[in-house]
């Protein structure tokens, strides 16, 4: 379920692949974030409360990888969602309300890096690994090592390269978004997120490479 | 040319995702959830900030409307009640009560003066006490009597008339009392009396000669007027 839910979420963006995305308006009418935005900007409170539900996860996700710190994501988090709902009033559908969502997030990453020193690539994560009950025992030691790597790779790449990779992965975002979200070109954003997955594909087939 | 999805690799994408399975906490669901209802404004909140002020004004201009509305039919009433009307009410309910000389003199006055305001002076004593309201605005029937020049002049004909027929059944005394232009030492002969209503019409107190003339013929039923006679 939680699994189909992420599909979805990652479908309203631009991950999902086309089949599921065909069947997604013919499911359920899912109103967009920009909409929704509107209404809450009109007093719809159930309109938020969607809107938060569709991204909060992810945005919690792209904070926590980024901090590295669960209670310094959560304040992050917090304050995200701060700017957020003090913005309806001058919100403007201009732009994907996604690229507006991240820039503010990575925004606040940015001051919580100036105002708190204590940021660093240590992590207090301790990442829940779920493994499929039709698997062999093999294969899941397997697929849980290389997203430990993985998982120890991201947190080993250079921020901004980590950065663009999350905004991707959790986002969805294209590589003009990225560059709007970070405050660079596009090629910058283009280059950043091939190194990252250069690396992190390494990683994960580091085992491998070595036998 | 690299085009996005020679960027993302599905393995990394898959083996990230199947990792990254954190979500948020639910009492931050909740804290957020409640900044966001707590700041929203509130359906219509931003009708509200001019709806009030619209009441304000809503009410204010309903109640001048009234006022100028009542004011206003308060002037129609006094217009539309014509005060020689009212006199004739006056007399004809006092008919029986009020001296025809009374009559008489409302009748004269009218005659003199077509101004509804000079017809409200006309009053008899016992009307005027009668209409204390109609004597106090003088001005509106000034104006009356400018607008409804008509219903004076019909007003004044059903009075004389009255007044006619009042002379008919009058006392000697009375109808000596109904001419006054004319001196007793004119009204002595028929004659010397038509020479005084002959000087009054050469005067072109032409209403003074008629009055002065009925009461001639009501002295002197049996004289000829020499007009009539040629």
């Amino acid at each position: 379920m939680a699994a189909n839910a992420r599909t979805i979420t990652h479908g309203a963006t631009t991950l999902c692949s086309e089949p599921v995305l065909a069947y997604i308006p013919a499911m359920v009418h899912t109103p967009k974030d920009s909409a929704l935005m509107l209404r809450y900007k009109d007093g719809d409170i159930a309109a938020f409360e969607i809107l938060y539900r569709r991204h909060k996860d992810a945005i919690y996700r792209y904070l926590l990888r980024l901090c590295g710190h669960r209670d310094a994501a959560e304040d992050i988090f917090q304050e995200v969602w701060g700017k957020i709902v003090n913005a309806r009033e001058s919100y403007r559908p201009t732009a994907k309300f996604t690229t507006f969502l991240y820039r503010v997030a990575h925004n606040c990453f940015i001051d919580h890096i100036r105002r708190n020193k204590r940021h660093s690539n240590n992590t207090a994560l301790d990442p829940e690994f779920h493994s499929d009950p039709g698997e062999t025992l093999e294969i899941s030691t397997e697929r849980s090592l290389a997203r430990e790597r993985l998982m120890l790779a991201l947190k080993t790449l250079p921020e901004e390269q980590r950065d663009a990779f999350l905004l991707h992965e959790e986002g969805g975002l294209s590589f003009d978004q990225i560059a709007i979200v970070t405050g660079c070109n596009r090629e910058t954003a283009k280059s950043r997120l091939r190194y990252a997955v250069k690396k992190l594909r390494r990683a994960i087939d580091e085992p491998a490479e070595q036998s | 040319m690299t085009t996005e999805a020679n960027n993302s690799d599905p393995r990394v994408s898959e083996a990230y995702r199947s990792s990254a399975t954190e979500t948020t906490p639910p009492e931050l669901d909740e804290t957020i959830l409640k900044m966001a209802a707590s700041s929203a404004p509130t359906r219509y909140g931003l009708a509200r900030g001019w709806l009030r002020p619209l009441a304000w004004a809503a009410t204010i201009g309903l109640s001048l409307a009234f006022i100028l509305e009542i004011s206003q039919y308060q002037n129609v009433t006094v217009l539309s009640d014509p005060i020689p009307e009212k006199v004739e009410q006056r007399v004809t309910s006092d008919n029986t009560a009020v001296a025809p000389e009374d009559a008489d003199v409302v009748s004269r006055k009218l005659n003199k003066h077509t101004g509804a305001s000079s017809a409200a002076k006309a009053l008899p004593p016992r009307a005027e006490k009668a209409a204390p309201a109609a004597m106090d605005s003088a001005p509106q029937r000034q104006s009356f009597a400018s607008d409804g020049a008509n219903l004076v002049t019909e007003s004044e004909g059903q009075v004389r008339m009255r007044a006619s027929e009042a002379r008919l059944t009058a006392s000697p005394a009375e109808k000596k009392a109904l001419a006054e232009h004319c001196d007793d030492d004119a009204r002595t002969t028929a004659e010397s009396w038509y020479t005084c209503v002959e000087d009054l019409k050469a005067k072109g107190l032409n209403d003074a000669a008629r009055k002065e003339l009925d009461a001639l013929l009501i002295e002197f039923p049996d004289y000829r007027q020499p007009d009539m006679d040629r």
